[in-house]
């Protein structure tokens, strides 16, 4: 019986550790939009700025306002019936978006992952025609793999992904029953260079309910892998997950220099040169013109 | 002597959008106005310039998906239907703007151009456009290429035996159009990591172009900066991007197709006029773009539109034709005594710019290579292969890690509207390669859901997808195919695994997802099969 009792003394324990650190924890890195900037919950909707309201949502990824098409009138002459555009929606229906988007923000706010299978519900009712499949796919949850998984998107960031088994979650609870619930799941990340080995370089506390995670290095050309774990109030890591290795691409010209290859008269704009324009592929059919 | 060289590159890409049951389906509206705009202007460019003996040499690099679309009767024999619809409506247009000064030319025009399209892709090249290519390519006016399967982001895969798969995949489907092996590779998106080198090594590609930071920031650094390729450590050539070049016709603020002149690509009458007027010119009740469009760009920052002048926007095209080869010819000499050895300026651009986006585009680029042909030029037009030619020896060195997608690296396909796809193709990735290690002899029905399973692993692993999901555009396509994709292949996994294959259903995807007849899922495997290569 007073097994019981202690496990759920527990549960609460971990519980009421979830809530606090979701009320002080650590802020989920994410790509800035507006919303984010405008701190979101407090704002009147009215200083929202509405021909700037959803155009970061939209670039995004946020999906698009459900508003239905104009009725078509008659005696608005042939060239007079525009095409609904972003541009031309009435100041109400901007900020009923903007609304929504920042309920559908702080709903998500601390779920990072977005589960595809959620959005595949609930717009159901919208999907074209031309998209039905032989049967509707959900897709799993978990593929019952252990794994941390780390991508370089850019000389600054990286994203973090991962999934932890069930089994491989209670045989390391069960390992450390006793200190369990005063535990915090870190993401351990180290540098590794040729013929040191490794270093830690920082620990970033994470949330249990949390799988994935954007983190800011910046450190161009750095090789890095990580570990997650948990760490213990005595400052024990237990490291339950390992990832890949990856390197972080250049943001800059390389300091080696060829001998053989000298580069003379190189000119100055080289050296802080970065990439400029953005573009491109031509899968942007449709794209408003004002974006 | 020339003061130095360039090279145009027209990468050409869509995404695989044939959907069997829904002849109407709005996205496969892409690929027909993509025929009609630019590939069939394209190619009618590329045989007048051939007909005046000028050397085009561009080089062309036709995405494997695409190929497969051009060359699909169902999607040939849907695509003359809705030219078909397209030139009725013309000629509605035509009766309904009688009298008109301004608008009836412009109706003309559309008539006789959707009219002449029909007579080529038809009559012409006999709905064929993969052909044309073929015979363009063997009399020299250009060289062609090609790229990963499905157009995979490849630095942002898991595992070397998906990298492989794609670009092997990708260069057997060139190699079954074409009969040969493309000397160049596109790296999607220009995106590159050295996972691909050893493959393309491997299966005989001489080179690949990267955005200029990928080859300006090479360890150690480049002598000649962007303006020479590097040799990779595999002894691959890797051309930069010249950002001259790419920001005076893809700019939106200061690039060409702004001019006010061009023809507007947002006002279509698919958008402007009654439903019940344009019928079946649409697909059911919904409005498209319909490449029907009177208006000029006027001023972007501004909605009134004014109409569009065909003889006027034709005079711009060679106006900044002469603009282009100006700064070339400036470019060229700068370069040049700096150097003391002439640079080469590699400009890649998405073919369909050049007449979907922007419709003078085709018009430009032959001005651009007439001009270019004259006299008093200092720079020659060549394709990345010839260059070797003139300059056998380059540096070698370490090209870095990069993509020509916003700011430079992988960020559009990796933030926070498309990154949950990633623990998806991961995940899969893995299996597939575990399935393709464990029934490796795999005959029969079992063989052929393998193959199927590849199929759709490849088609969920498609750039367009992370790409649309971050752009907004069709957000929830997107978001469908990838996951009905990803559902197949595992829906075709676990009866893999469990080893009983449901024959029904994988005739069912066999008959949807058409791509890649000779797929071969060991391709997924570690290392290199010993097989025949064509050369």
């Amino acid at each position: 019986m007073w097994i019981f009792a202690t496990a759920i003394a527990i549960l609460v324990l971990v519980l009421a550790l979830v809530r606090f650190r979701r009320s002080t924890g650590t802020p989920v890195e994410k790509p800035q939009t507006h919303m984010e900037v405008s701190s979101g919950i407090g704002i009147p909707p009215e200083a929202i700025d509405a021909s700037q309201a959803g155009q970061a949502d939209r670039q995004a990824g946020v999906a698009l306002p459900r508003i239905p098409p104009p009725q078509q009138r008659e005696d608005d002459g042939a060239l007079a019936s525009r095409r609904l555009r972003k541009i031309d929606l009435p100041k109400e229906v901007e900020l009923a978006w903007e609304a929504g988007g920042l309920i559908e923000f702080q709903k998500g706010a601390w779920a990072v992952a977005k589960d595809p299978s959620e959005h595949e519900e609930t717009d159901q009712e919208e999907r074209t025609p031309s998209s039905i499949a032989e049967e509707t796919y959900t897709l799993p949850e978990r593929y019952g793999i252990d794994r941390l998984v780390l991508m370089a998107r850019d000389p600054n960031w990286v994203y973090a992904y991962w999934e932890i088994t069930h089994e491989k979650y209670r045989q390391m609870y069960e390992k450390h029953l006793r200190d369990w619930g005063l535990s915090r799941p870190v993401l351990r990340i180290y540098e590794l260079t040729p013929g040191q080995g490794r270093h830690k370089e920082m620990d970033i506390f994470v949330d249990d309910h949390t799988d994935n995670w954007y983190i800011n290095i910046s450190k161009p050309r750095q090789t890095l892998m990580a570990e997650l774990g948990r760490l213990f109030p005595e400052g024990v890591f237990v490291k339950m997950l390992t990832s890949n290795i990856i390197t972080l691409p250049a943001d800059t010209v390389s300091d080696k220099i060829c001998l053989e290859w000298p580069p003379v008269g190189w000119p100055e704009q080289y050296l802080d040169f970065r990439a400029k324009i953005g573009t491109s592929s031509p899968m942007t059919w449709g794209k408003d013109a004002n974006a | 002597m020339p003061k130095g060289f360039l090279s145009v590159v027209l990468h050409a890409h869509l995404p695989f959008v044939r959907h069997v049951d829904t002849p109407d389906c709005l996205e496969q509206r892409w690929l027909f106005q993509a025929i009609t705009e630019t590939y069939i202007p394209l190619l009618n460019t590329m045989f007048r310039l051939a007909e005046d003996g000028l050397p085009g040499r561009v080089t062309v690099s036709l995405s494997p998906p695409l190929l497969e679309m051009l060359d699909d009767t169902l999607l040939q024999k849907r695509y003359i239907g809705h030219l078909e619809n397209l030139i009725e409506l013309a000629e509605k247009e035509t009766v309904r703007l009688k009298g008109d000064i301004t608008l009836e030319p412009l109706a003309r025009m559309y008539l006789s151009k959707f009219r002449q399209a029909y007579i080529d892709y038809v009559d012409r090249f006999k709905c064929n456009l993969i052909q044309p290519w073929a015979a363009l390519e063997s009399e020299g006016y250009v060289e062609l290429c090609t790229s990963a399967a499905t157009h995979a982001y490849l630095p942002l895969m898991l595992t070397k035996g998906s990298i492989k798969a794609q670009i092997i995949t990708g260069l057997n489907t060139f190699r079954r159009h074409f009969g040969h092996t493309p000397k160049g590779f596109w790296l999607p998106e220009c995106a590159y990591t050295p996972d691909v080198e050893p493959v393309l090594k491997h299966e005989g590609v001489q080179y690949f172009i990267l955005e200029t930071h990928g080859v300006l920031f090479s360890t150690p650094r480049p002598r000649f900066g962007y303006h020479a390729p590097v040799v990779t450590p595999h002894g691959l050539l890797a051309f930069a991007r010249d950002p001259d070049c790419s920001k005076q016709v893809w700019s939106a603020d200061e690039g060409y197709p702004g001019d006010p002149w061009y023809r507007e690509y947002y006002r279509d009458i698919g958008y402007d006029l009654p439903l019940e007027y344009l019928g079946k010119a649409l697909p059911g009740n919904t409005r498209v773009p319909l490449g029907i469009k009177y208006h000029r760009v006027t001023d972007r920052k501004s909605n009134y539109k004014d109409f569009y002048r065909p003889d006027i926007a034709k005079a711009r095209a060679w106006e900044h034709a002469g603009n282009f080869m100006f700064w070339r010819n400036k470019e060229a000499e700068f370069w040049k005594d700096l150097y003391g050895r002439r640079p080469l300026m590699v400009a890649p651009y998405d073919a369909e710019l050049f007449g979907h986006w922007w419709y003078e585009g085709p018009l430009f680029l032959e001005n651009l290579l007439r001009r270019m042909a004259q006299e008093r030029q200092h720079v020659r037009p060549i394709t990345l292969c010839q260059y070797r030619e003139y300059y056998p020896v380059n540096q070698p060195a370490e090209p870095s890690v990069s993509g020509w997608g916003y700011k430079g690296y992988h960020q559009v396909w990796l933030e926070r509207s498309n990154h949950w796809i990633y623990r998806h193709l991961h995940a899969c990735e893995m299996l597939m390669s575990r399935l393709a290690e464990k029934f490796k002899s795999a005959t029969g029905l079992m063989e052929r859901a393998l193959n199927q399973a590849a199929r759709e692993l490849m088609l969920a692993q498609a750039s367009d997808w992370p790409f649309i999901m971050n752009s907004g555009t069709v957000y929830q396509y997107a978001v469908n195919r990838f996951v009905t994709h990803v559902g197949r292949f595992l829906k075709l996994a676990r009866q893999l695994e469990a080893g009983t294959v449901d024959p029904g259903f994988l005739r069912h995807l066999e008959r949807t997802d058409t791509i890649f007849p000779d797929m071969d899922f060991r391709d997924f495997t570690a290392g290199f099969r010993d097989t025949e290569k064509v050369s």
